[in-house]
């Protein structure tokens, strides 16, 4: 599941536009801040699905899920919307209790710090909502990498995002965001249970930013100010 | 203990809550409390419990404001955030007035530590600057307000700067490199090629932030004197519940130890002999100068009506020798004794 026309500071209250791939038969459901759900009508055959805005700010949960005889496939993504304050953190929404095998961002994005190629992204796999340890999980781009992990004991598994944007041009906005999935699979008397969760990642900043050249300034700017000790006045103060 | 010691531990705590809060208060607290706190706590620093009002009045400015002058649409409904913003900031700001600068602000805290610092090596206090110098500085703050917080992230909405440089506040201010690394996170602390716009704000903010380090400890409060929550605070002084008061006697012509002990330089303090509130525009709040007059009474800093603090000759007297016990002990001259001792 991904977004189209949200990130970075657009304030815009239309509806987002999310597409669900391979959705088949999946029931759309829409979390608010607050826990109270709402059933979205079903993709369109290009996978697109309409939210409307929840007129309340934070992160909202767009899951998608089916299940058979055999198994439940669910999907889950986490969208900032913008609105009236919902006076809601978004621990309420990460601790709610919302499908068997769940995985949660360990913590969600927030201002100023994104996912970012390079930086660990960490994620917390649940089970019955308690931690699940030693959890094969894995984590692929839209650009094409690969990177597999396993949960530790208390259900968590870090990623460092691969470095994987092919052209970077200077500045966050030349860049256009790529996509990660990261899935599971759980096996529980014959009964398999698939979860995914995607969110979107940014080229990192270190491509068009020096921190040696952030450094060399902050101490010409030292020595320039022990430089200008001489030029104040001298005398008594309390 | 005196108020200059009560001070520097509440900035203390300050500092851990807006430096370090979100481990106590969660991670996405910072999100929620209110984004507009009446003091230089940042927002790029992700283990703040609570962040400034300047990063949203910036983002307002530039993604609401400027781009409904863009779109032609309602500049009303488009300041509305600000207006939230500010009415949030003003009832914070009732409660401890400029005291936010002077008891609260990180960086503020960050330049006294400095000139500590710098005294405990030896370096001699500058004295107070010339009056001349204190009156160019002065506007300074009301033009790196109107023009970094507002005017430039307007334009960067409207389409007639480039879209980096839409918080340019936030890319000179040296509580952002401060803050962040303070918190181990040395991403801000960078040179920026991305344009030519970031990479002059990026140097500045480098060079501002190393400025404001080794001023701090030969004068005192160097980045305060333009800083402009500063000027933010100076718009809405008269609302605030903290006041220093001046009660003016015939001594005070003659005295003037309030100005002196004034870390922004305050002469009017002394001067002033009409006005009874002098919470003047560059106040801090700090109290210094109610610790440094000699005078019963005569000057007080008042919590609405009840006095916290009131000039008495018995507290000078042993603030005083308190100040010279601090001064006498540093490196230099414990170096000069040990050198003379041989």
């Amino acid at each position: 599941m991904h977004e189209s026309g949200v990130g970075g500071h657009a304030h815009n209250r239309r509806p987002a536009a999310a597409y669900l791939r391979d959705g088949a038969g999946a029931t759309l459901m829409f979390w608010r801040p607050d826990l109270e759900q709402r059933a979205l009508p079903d993709a369109k055959a290009d996978g697109q699905v309409a939210v409307r805005p929840s007129g309340v700010d934070n992160y909202h949960l767009l899951m998608a899920s089916r299940s058979g005889e055999s198994g439940e496939e669910v999907a889950l993504r986490y969208v900032y919307m913008h609105g009236k304050p919902s006076g809601e953190s978004p621990r309420r929404l990460l601790g709610a209790h919302k499908v068997a095998l769940e995985i949660v961002p360990a913590p969600l994005p927030r201002e100023h710090w994104r996912y970012e190629t390079s930086k660990p992204a960490v994620f917390e796999v649940r089970l019955s909502g308690e931690p699940l340890a030693g959890q094969p999980v894995q984590l692929v781009t839209t650009h094409g990498s690969l990177v597999e992990g396993s949960s530790d004991a208390q259900g968590r598994v870090e990623f460092v995002l691969p470095e994987d944007f092919a052209h970077v041009a200077p500045g966050r906005e030349a860049n256009a965001p790529a996509e990660f999935i990261v899935s599971t699979a759980h096996t529980q008397n014959g009964f398999i249970r698939r979860t995914t969760l995607s969110a979107e990642y940014h080229a990192n900043p270190a491509h068009w930013q020096s921190s040696f050249g952030g450094v060399v300034a902050l101490v010409v700017g030292f020595v320039g100010g022990v430089a200008l000790w001489r030029r104040l006045p001298t005398g008594d103060r309390a | 203990m005196n108020l200059s010691i009560v001070r520097k531990l509440i900035q203390l705590a300050a500092f851990v809550f807006l430096v370090y809060g979100s481990v106590v208060v969660g991670f996405y607290t910072a999100d929620k409390i209110s984004g507009a706190f009446p003091v230089l706590a940042c927002a790029y620093d992700t283990q703040t419990a609570d962040y400034c009002a300047l990063i949203p009045l910036q983002h307002q400015m530039d993604h609401r404001f400027g781009a409904a002058i863009a779109a032609g649409t309602s500049l009303l409904a488009a300041l509305l955030p600000t207006l939230i913003t500010l009415g949030t900031f003003l009832v914070l700001f009732v409660l401890l007035n400029k005291a936010f600068c002077g008891w609260i602000c990180p960086l503020g805290f960050f330049q006294e530590v400095m000139g500590m610092l710098g005294q405990k090596i030896g370096i001699a206090r500058a004295a107070s600057l010339p009056e001349t110098s204190v009156r160019r500085i002065r506007p300074v703050k009301w033009l790196v307000l109107v023009l970094l917080v507002f005017g430039i992230p307007v334009l960067a909405g409207v389409g007639l700067v480039n879209h980096s440089l839409g918080s340019p506040y936030c890319s000179i201010c040296p509580s952002r490199i401060l803050t962040t690394l303070a918190s181990g996170n040395g991403s801000q602390l960078v040179m920026d090629t991305s344009s030519a716009g970031a990479l002059i704000l990026s140097l500045t903010g480098a060079l501002l932030f190393g400025l404001t380090a080794s001023l701090s400890m030969k004068m005192r409060q160097p980045f305060c004197r333009v800083c402009p929550m500063l000027a933010m605070h100076a718009v809405f002084r008269k609302l605030g519940l903290v006041r220093l008061v001046k009660n003016v006697t015939p001594r005070c012509e003659k005295c003037g130890l309030c100005a002196k002990a004034c870390p922004m330089d305050i002469r009017e303090i002394h001067t002033d002999m009409t006005k009874k509130d002098v919470t003047f525009e560059d106040c801090t709040l700090c109290g210094r100068c109610v610790e440094f007059c000699p005078d019963k009474d005569v000057l007080q800093l008042k919590y609405a009506f009840v006095p916290v603090l009131r000039a008495d000759p018995v507290y000078f007297k042993a603030r005083k020798k308190a100040q010279s016990l601090w001064e006498a002990g540093n490196v230099r001259a414990w170096w000069r004794a040990r050198k003379e001792a041989r």
